[in-house]
């Protein structure tokens, strides 16, 4: 059974849905019956492209391995050239990234931002926070869903906020709240021009 | 005359029984067809019934006023087409629901979806992408805030205050 976690920056992703607008919105976890159920009430198309479930290459060549990266994190997300994302969800997904992945997610994605789109993730306030193996889902605009996961926990690099906007080039962090057990609950603004 | 009486009843025969026993064969139930799990079918099927997966099918399904369900053991790999579509097993296509389009527990589904209405059970696994659209009358309440300058806040007062970047 899933429990309830509060959050105070969830609701500030959907203005737009004041404006009856379709949202495109990406989810990089595992799909969350709770997400569908939460946007199956509004206009939108939600991809799901769970970013852990495929293992990241890392058997390449040093000097290649960035093109390699951002290739398997393009073919991951599999989103039609002409995809343009209001809303990104990536709970605590890009703690399980290392910084030369953090940094090819992020030019994989790039293409498909907007000067609007925003973020909703969890980072860490230092890199020896531990995390718990959680899969996340949006229960309402202001509370999400948390249930652990049955899978092994990958390894993980927990990213302090100054790591988050370092390596995640396509984004900035645009509003950060401490949560009590050293997790970092992060708003970001796609910042496409950066780079 | 003989010879042709005994092709008869034989070919009567083969068409009572694909399979080897009455649950691995494709059977009607009612009003429900059923391809079962020893079936392997290469092509489009259509029809105007329910419909029930338990085999293979590599192609298109398309049963616009009926239900069609992928069963645990079906595995499909084609555009699923229906009033609605329920998927137990596992399906790589798109699927389309003109009514509702639910994934259970064990199904497995990489594909897109359209329906006015989706549901994903606990346990289910599905990438790809779904469309939405409640249609006209319903109504949410929502508590959205407009994006804000930058900020960091501290939840709890017992935690440090945590720098910016």
């Amino acid at each position: 059974m899933p429990s309830t976690l509060k959050s105070k920056l969830l609701a500030n992703l959907f203005w737009r849905l004041e404006q009856n607008k379709r949202l495109t919105v990406l989810d990089v976890g595992a799909a969350s019956p709770e997400t569908v159920d939460f946007f199956s009430q509004f206009k939108c198309r939600l991809y799901f492209a769970d970013l852990l479930a495929e293992p990241i290459p890392c058997n390449a060549e040093e000097e290649t391995r960035p093109a390699v990266l951002q290739e398997h994190f393009t073919s991951v997300l599999n989103l039609p050239n002409s995809t343009k994302l209001d809303i990104c969800l990536f709970w605590d997904c890009l703690n399980y990234l290392d910084q030369r992945s953090l940094y090819a997610f992020g030019n994989a994605l790039r293409p498909y931002l907007h000067d609007d789109s925003q973020a909703h993730g969890f980072g860490v306030i230092n890199s020896r926070t531990t995390l718990e193996n959680r899969q996340y889902g949006i229960q309402n605009t202001t509370a999400l869903t948390s249930k652990r996961k049955l899978e092994p926990q990958p390894p993980y690099y927990p990213h302090p906020q100054k790591e988050l906007n370092e390596k995640l080039d396509c984004m900035v962090i645009n509003k950060g709240i401490l949560m009590a057990d050293g997790r970092l609950e992060v708003l970001l603004k796609a910042n496409i021009n950066k780079g | 005359m003989f010879e042709k009486q005994r092709n008869d009843k034989q070919n009567q025969a083969a068409r009572e029984d694909f399979g080897n026993t009455p649950a691995q064969s494709s059977a009607k139930f009612g009003n429900t067809a059923v391809i079962g799990s020893t079936i392997t079918i290469k092509g489009d099927i259509s029809g105007d019934e329910n419909l029930v997966i338990a085999g293979k099918v590599n192609g298109n399904v398309s049963f616009s006023s009926h239900e069609v369900t992928i069963s645990s053991e079906g595995c499909v790999n084609a555009d699923v087409s229906a009033n609605v579509v329920k998927i137990e097993g596992e399906v790589q296509g798109d699927l389309s629901g003109k009514e509702k389009v639910v994934i259970s527990k064990t199904g497995k589904v990489q594909g897109n979806i359209v329906a006015p209405r989706v549901t994903l059970e606990d346990g289910a696994k599905f990438k790809g992408s779904i469309d939405m659209d409640p249609g006209v009358g319903a109504t949410v309440e929502l508590t959205s805030v407009k994006p804000s300058p930058v900020k960091l806040e501290q939840e709890s007062s017992n935690q440090p205050t945590a720098k910016n970047a």
